[in-house]
């Protein structure tokens, strides 16, 4: 076993480590352990260090006091006999005359404090530490870091003695003495973060009696409250190199707390605080504000019962005489949400500070004896503001009312009653005010528009109120009167006056979605006012060709209607809407914009339903014109997408009923309109695929039976012969695209369609037909001869040209393959191999221009293999896509670097100009991400073909460089110089070969673009320098032939001019 | 900012200005999607295939010029803002395509001029020697070398109007502004709204 370590050693150990500035606290630690463990007596421990305690020399003394410090602040307080902590008290109080010590004192006696041993009666200790603190310490002189020490003092004694100084008052008030003594005159922040903290502790722990029945703690109180509110409002900047990061809002959030923690600081408290809010200064009221509501918060009601009048008086004026724009009559809230996040110096804060502080003020006092008669000095006193219309506080006042009614049923009651009454609003508002005597007459009952808009607004603000409160009031009484006052003024005011009614349709609105407020026959009354409303802005929308505010804003407020709120009355109102808003708006639908307002309004299931029926009506008559009739389509499309967004409803039965009935309808009344047939399609489509995924092996097998078998099918009026070329098939490949790909037919089927499919297509000639065949063929190939690779191979090498070439047999297999390669079938990716291979040694330039422009059937985007939308889960569980997502960049992988290498070694240049542009096209279709990697090995080739004189390369070379640009600007910026020199020629003089220009115009815009790109997308930091002599540079470019290319010259070059700013 | 001299002017819509930019009308719905599906096609669209012919023309190349005009000036100046509304010279009728004359010299190397006559919103303006600098430092940037532009209040529309248009169309009076930072800055400012 180790001999336990001689103390005295360690002592000498600790203070030599001291000196040399050296870590000291192992020693100590060690000492704290002998101690404990009862190796070391204290009686042992002090002879130890009893010679450097005592020592002439300053620094041995502060080091060897430390040294006892910080043990005493490791040794577990057992072994510290009540005898010893006497023995210690006085051993230490008497040290803190030695003014040097006092920081290691401090923290020694804070340590003692918490001993278990330290009992604040026995031989006096807690006095005694107290008197010597007020006697023997003096904050003035010492350092900040000192004062700390005393602070935390304190701070162990109230931790750890709450219950003595709460019972005892002695104590108490020799303690509030000694902080008083220690908090004075304090300025560093983390020593007045400590200070208020302990001031807030003290009067929430120590009980004080009234302060006008004891002088003592009146005087304490004062002191108090001094001590603390000397600093406010507290102005601070963290200094740069402050190691504890204190700000100023940590030390104003804790003074705030402070001054609000002691009601009986409220005599001094309110008006102090009223005498700041004088400031200019916009964080200083802020925070006024603040402490105000956390007083307001804190303090009892009876208090506040004393000081609500001055605080009424002192804060009605913020609002009474300042612009309240910032409170919206049509929001759904008086005090915004998280209005907390605004900044301290924001003067809207103050208003909206304000409010809250009065907010809180009446809900702490609804309950007092006083209330009446407080609401009869609030109303009393805004009296005059409130009954004229005229004056500028009309609405101040009426806003301030409804912010404090927010939040007291029985003040808002008084308020409703006050402001609806005949000698207030009511005179205008109420229908049963019958002006019979003179006097009345005399009074202006005319309202001009101005004041019209001024009392909705006003209306506004009360009814925001009654939102908030959400039960009911005496605001019931008066609802008829309101309803009949706005919808008259809605009737009956000029269409001029379009921020009136925009105004009252805003507080309608409000009406309706206030929860149970309206009943049933009066939320139909508001619509049909709505109703009427529209029918009118329609007819003089439509003259103007573009929508009216009035008429957006109801719009908007439907959608309000029907989507907030209970389900229960969002039924009703959708309901409502359905029968009221709907029918006159279906019969002016050739009207413009009549459907941009279904379309806005057509939220849910329900409305939908309805419209689709309305419009397949509308769609089977005769004078339903081509345009009408697309116009219906696109709408019935968008609103079935955002009704499935809103929330996902399953189409399944629409299979049944109105797919069919459109189905036939479409192709009967638009046999031959290609576009027609298309949305048609999409349309159809899009029900298959929110059909229930169970439901899906049927259509398919109908579709089957319509399209190839000839067959008839109940519902479906369709005649089609898969022999005969027709538009009708792109209601088919809409049908199949969003099958699920689970389904499958016999592999009979499969092969007889594919083969009659194959038979058909080279012998259409019109293009956009044989394109919507052609993606028919590769969905079946994709989805459903998924069991059927090896056939598929062979129907592949029968199409492959023999000796002469046959274009549409090369088409056919471009198609096959695509559907192969978007589920990355290993047969597709040979056909790919083998298309590369024929690419690059085929010596037909012309058969090879053929397979560079397959390749945007191949990695291009088709229809029929993505969605639009958002990907996921469905609610049918439909998965209609037989498409693996990285099959884009399986292409590229197989394909850059083959290309890449066949262009490096090309010898010819119309070769040369294939690879790059079969390329070009790769990279324009595929994404950033999979580019990416390659991007090294592909720039150096485009940045060569920049130097091209062959048209197609530099178009190729400058399209990949944009894309480059855009997304590896690190790797286009290592030769930028020389890039740019490159781009500006290119942009601004012309190659001319064989008297033809290689740099066209398009070429030339380009290379502008990229220039453009580069020097917008690059930071600044990249590019600057770049531009210098630009501008000259570009000049010739300013003389250009073709306006497209001086005007892309100037653009840059006013880039250019702004850059050099 | 010391009070506008002209605190309520009239305004044009900017819809209601002649221009030639953005007419490329956007295509139609149907016609985007009637191309979507074309491009896939391997018909070539391109007839300009082969390439590299040993044809020859007359011409020292084979484009069309389009010759700088009227309407193109006005595309240039009229989106320029104007110094103290939020608004730009064309809305505010300060710049009218009609009031804008271009004299082509005889070739390229000849020189050629532009006449432009601007209307101030009101006859004492003070501010139209500041938007003439900008017009001028606009058109400067943005046209070929061989332009001279004159620069002229219309007639009868300003009180010292032989005043302003002497300065105007001083070169040394002009070349002092543009060494003049701060006048400088605040024709920046006009043009930083320039489409």
């Amino acid at each position: 076993m180790d001999t336990a370590p001689d103390p005295a050693v360690l002592v000498y150990q600790y203070i030599a480590a001291s000196t040399s500035g050296d870590s000291t606290s192992d020693y100590s630690s060690q000492l704290a352990q002998l101690w404990s463990g009862k190796t070391l007596s204290l009686l042992q421990f002090i002879q130890t260090l009893g010679p450097t305690l005592t020592s002439e020399d300053v620094s041995t003394r502060v080091i060897s006091l430390q040294c006892f410090a910080n043990t005493l602040a490791e040794v577990d307080s057992a072994v510290i006999s009540k005898q010893d902590v006497g023995v210690l008290l006085q051993f230490l109080t008497s040290k803190l005359e030695d003014e040097k010590l006092s920081s290691s004192t401090l923290n020694a006696l804070a340590s003692l404090v918490k001993a278990k041993n330290f009992i604040p009666h026995v031989n006096n200790n807690l006095k005694d530490l107290i008197s010597a603190v007020i006697k023997d310490y003096d904050p003035r002189k010492h350092l900040a870091k000192v004062r700390y020490e005393a602070f935390l003092l304190l701070e162990a004694i109230v931790e750890k003695h709450q219950d003595t100084l709460a019972t005892n008052e002695e104590f108490a008030e020799c303690f509030v003495n000694a902080f008083i003594h220690v908090a004075s005159g304090e300025k560093d922040p983390r020593n007045l973060l400590l200070s208020f903290k302990l001031n807030a502790e003290i009067n929430t722990k120590i009980p004080f009696q009234e302060r006008s029945s004891n002088k003592t703690h009146d005087e304490l109180l004062s002191d108090l409250f001094d001590v603390c509110f000397c600093y406010f409002p507290i102005s601070f900047t963290t200094p740069e190199n402050d190691p504890y990061k204190i700000t100023a809002l940590d030390l104003k959030k804790q003074l705030r707390i402070t001054i609000a923690s002691q009601p009986q600081f409220s005599r001094d408290a309110f008006p102090s605080l009223f005498e700041k809010l004088t400031s200019t200064n916009p964080a200083v009221r802020n925070d006024v504000l603040q402490c105000l509501l956390l007083c307001v918060n804190n303090y009892p009601a009876e208090v506040l019962e004393q000081y609500w009048l001055s605080i009424w008086d002192a804060l009605k004026f913020e609002i009474l005489h300042n612009d309240i724009l910032t409170f919206q009559p049509e929001a759904d809230f008086i005090i915004p949400p998280n209005y907390e996040s605004l900044e301290e110096t924001d003067d809207n804060k103050t208003l909206i500070l304000t409010l809250v502080v009065l907010n809180s003020l009446i809900q702490k006092l609804t309950d007092s004896e006083m209330f009446p008669s407080i609401m009869d000095t609030v109303l009393q006193g805004l009296e005059a503001n409130y009954k004229s219309l005229v004056g500028k506080t009309l609405k101040p006042a009426v806003l301030l009312l409804s912010a404090m009614g927010s939040s007291s049923v029985t003040f808002f009651n008084r308020v409703v009653d006050t402001l609806f009454s005949f000698e207030v609003w009511g005179h205008y508002i109420r229908s049963d005010y019958q002006e019979d005597t003179e006097e009345d007459k005399e009074i202006d009952i005319v309202l001009t528009t101005a004041k019209q808009r001024d009392l909705i607004d006003n209306l506004g603000y009360v009814l925001t109120a009654q939102k908030l409160l959400g039960v009911p009031t005496n605001l019931e009484i008066y609802k008829d009167h309101i309803l009949i006052f706005m919808g008259q003024l809605l009737q009956t005011s000029s269409n001029i006056e379009k921020s009136l009614k925009c105004k009252i349709v805003l507080q309608l609105t409000k009406l309706v979605v206030l929860d149970t407020f309206l009943s049933a026959d009066e939320v139909s009354l508001v619509l049909t006012w709505f109703s009427e409303n529209i029918k009118a802005l329609i007819e003089d929308s439509s003259a103007k060709g573009e929508p009216d505010v009035l008429l957006l804003r109801i719009t908007k407020s439907l959608t309000q209607i029907t989507s907030e709120g209970p389900e229960e009355s969002i039924q009703y109102y959708i309901n409502s809407v359905i029968t009221i808003i709907l029918p006159p708006l279906l019969e002016r639908v050739s009207q413009p914009l009549v459907l941009s307002v279904i379309n806005q309004i057509c939220l849910n299931y329900q409305f939908l339903e309805v419209l689709s029926i309305r419009y397949l009506n509308k769609l089977s008559y005769e004078d339903c014109d081509e345009d009408l009739s697309i116009n219906l389509i696109e709408s019935l499309i968008f609103s079935f997408k955002q009704a499935q967004s809103v929330r996902p409803f399953l189409a399944t039965s629409w299979y049944s009923k109105f797919f069919p009935r459109f189905f036939t309808i479409s192709q009967k009344r638009f046999a031959d309109n290609v576009y027609l047939l298309e949305i048609s399609g999409s349309l159809l489509g899009l029900i298959v695929r929110f059909c229930d995924k169970t439901k899906h092996e049927q259509i398919l097998h109908d579709m089957i039976d319509l399209f190839f078998e000839g067959k008839t099918l109940d519902g479906f009026n369709f005649e089609f012969e898969i022999s005969k070329p027709s538009a009708k098939i792109s209601l088919l490949k809409h049908i199949l695209a969003n099958i699920d790909r689970n389904c499958s037919i016999s592999d009979e089927s499969v092969d007889s369609i594919t083969k009659q499919l194959i038979n058909l297509i080279p012998n259409i000639e019109d293009q956009i037909i044989r394109l919507e065949y052609l993606q028919v063929l590769a969905v079946v190939i994709n989805k459903l001869a998924v069991n059927r690779e090896e056939q598929v191979e062979q129907i592949l090498s029968d199409l492959s040209p023999k000796s002469q070439f046959d274009q549409s047999s090369f088409e056919l297999s471009i198609w096959i393959a695509k559907g192969l390669l978007v589920r990355v079938s290993p047969r597709g990716v040979a056909f790919l191999n083998k298309l590369l291979l024929d690419l690059s040694n085929n010596p037909d330039l012309d058969y090879c221009r053929l397979i560079l422009r397959s390749f945007n059937v191949l990695a291009g985007d088709v229809d029929v293999f993505s969605n639009d939308g958002k990907a996921g889960k469905i609610i049918s569980g439909v998965t209609n896509l037989n498409v693996k997502i990285l099959y884009k960049q399986q292409i590229f992988e197989i394909c850059s670097p083959k290309l890449i290498s066949d262009y490096s070694s090309s010898e010819k240049e119309e070769k040369s100009e294939i690879f790059l542009s079969t390329l070009s096209i790769l990279i324009q279709n595929v994404s950033a991400k999979v580019i990416n990697p390659h991007l090294e090995a592909i720039l150096p080739l485009v940045l060569n073909g920049l130097y091209s004189h062959n048209s197609c390369i530099l178009e190729a070379s400058l399209q990949t460089l944009d894309t480059a640009i855009t997304q590896s600007p690190e790797l286009v910026k290592r030769d930028m110089e020389s890039l740019v020199k490159k781009l500006v020629s290119l942009g601004t003089t012309k190659i001319v070969i064989n008297k033809k220009v290689v740099n066209k115009e398009n070429i030339r815009l380009l290379s502008l673009d990229c220039l453009i790109k580069i020097f917008t997308e690059f930071e600044e930091a990249k590019v600057r320098g770049l531009q210098v002599g630009l501008t000259q540079a570009l000049a010739p470019g300013l003389d250009d032939k073709k306006r497209s290319v001086r005007k892309k010259t100037t653009d840059l070059c006013q880039l250019l001019h702004e850059m050099d700013r | 900012m010391s009070d506008p001299i002209n605190a309520n002017p009239t305004i044009i819509d900017v819809s209601a200005l002649p221009t030639r930019l953005s007419n490329t009308e956007e295509k139609s719905s149907r016609q985007q999607l009637l191309d979507r599906i074309l491009a896939l096609s391997l018909s070539s669209s391109d007839p300009e295939l082969p390439l590299l012919t040993d044809e020859s023309s007359e011409d020292e190349d084979d484009e069309l010029e389009d010759t700088i005009d009227a309407q193109e000036v006005f595309d240039l100046i009229s989106s320029i803002s104007d110094p103290e509304h939020p608004l730009t010279l064309a809305q505010l009728a300060v710049v009218n395509l009609p009031d804008i004359t271009v004299t082509h010299g005889n070739n390229k190397n000849e020189l050629s001029e532009i006449l432009i006559k601007i209307t101030p919103t009101i006859t004492h303006c003070s501010l139209a020697t500041l938007i003439g600098l900008g017009i001028r430092v606009r058109l400067e940037r943005s046209l070929p070398p061989r332009f001279r532009f004159r620069i002229l209040i219309k007639e009868g529309t300003h009180q010292s109007e032989n005043q302003v248009n002497k300065q105007l169309n001083d070169k040394e009076r002009v070349a002092a502004a543009c060494e003049n930072d701060q006048l400088l800055s605040v024709v920046l400012q006009m043009l930083s709204t320039c489409k």
